[in-house]
């Protein structure tokens, strides 16, 4: 009984490793020309409707991109950059940090959950359906919110964005 | 703009190095939770969440990946996910409510750290990972 679950813990723990192995090489080597050749800048153009959607500037569009597909560690550098370039300010911050959270690092964790069994297509794509949706929902009533704000006290200071 | 043999050989280390932070997770943790598989623990744990993994069309089981991704890191719920036997559809909901909603303790620290507040993000992605959940139960 013991021998057993021994056994059958150490082959399939060790066969799930493989699997992802096999799968995880090829997915880094290709992010890592992505990075390396800057290939996101060239695409981010494409993507500065959607990002204005979901109530963003498009300064925010690389960011996003970047921490969507590279992941948040990656992408919170670009994000801070960003800051410090004066381009990003409270409420965008709080956008961006909602559909990070949402999805992030899509692809290298698409491929793990797809070695372990899932329907890799189902799970990248509601993922970013979801974020999405949810960004643009939570974007709209902040703007609603600061708009209304704006007109009952006139007089304050309009930079102090919500956030 | 030419890819290098160096950069392809960053690439296969960026890998590696992947494989061996999962494989230093899911081998200990899947001996850990092929052992709590064995014990009334787990019966108890299953009878308790029941309830509400139903709501996502999952079984008590489900409530283990989740709870560990959402307290851990998601390298570690993977064990937890191959050790039972989901199917599909199910692998597929459990998977997508995790990537949605995880590791809520370290990335709520960097979303705090990218400059903002850390609360609303987690609220909102918990809602959105249950809401995710029910939909995809419907739909797949």
């Amino acid at each position: 009984m013991v021998k057993d679950i021994l056994i059958e813990a150490t082959t399939k723990s060790i066969d799930t490793v493989w699997q992802i192995m096999i799968i995880v090489i090829p997915v880094m080597v290709m992010i890592r020309i992505a990075k390396e050749l800057n290939l996101l800048n060239k695409v981010c153009s494409y993507f500065e409707p959607v990002t204005e959607k979901v109530f963003l500037p498009k300064e925010a569009t690389f960011p996003l991109i970047v921490g969507m597909l590279f992941g948040l560690q990656y992408g919170a550098g670009v994000i801070l950059q960003a800051v410090k370039e004066g381009q990003l300010q409270g409420r965008d911050l709080l956008l961006l940090n909602v559909f990070l959270g949402l999805c992030h690092a899509i692809i290298e964790d698409t491929f793990i959950f797809i070695a372990i069994g899932a329907n890799g297509w189902v799970v990248a794509f509601f993922r970013i359906f979801m974020a999405i949706g949810v960004t643009y929902l939570f974007g709209r009533y902040l703007v609603k919110k600061y708009d209304s704000r704006m007109n009952l006290k006139i007089e304050k200071p309009t930079e102090s964005r919500a956030g | 703009m030419k890819v290098t043999v160096d950069m392809v050989g960053r690439g296969v280390k960026d890998g590696l190095r992947t494989t061996w932070e999962l494989a230093k997770v899911i081998i200990p943790v899947y001996f850990l939770i092929t052992v709590l598989k064995y014990t009334p623990l787990m019966d108890l744990m299953v009878k308790a969440f029941e309830p509400v993994t139903k709501l996502v069309g999952l079984p008590g089981e489900a409530a283990l990946p989740i709870v560990i991704a959402n307290l851990l890191t998601i390298y570690p719920a993977i064990p937890a996910i191959i050790a039972f036997p989901f199917t599909p559809k199910e692998i597929t909901i459990i998977s997508t409510m995790i990537l949605l909603c995880h590791s809520l303790l370290v990335e709520g620290a960097i979303a705090k750290k990218a400059g903002t507040t850390a609360w609303k993000v987690v609220v909102l992605r918990i809602c959105t990972a249950l809401t995710a959940g029910i939909i995809l139960n419907l739909v797949l």
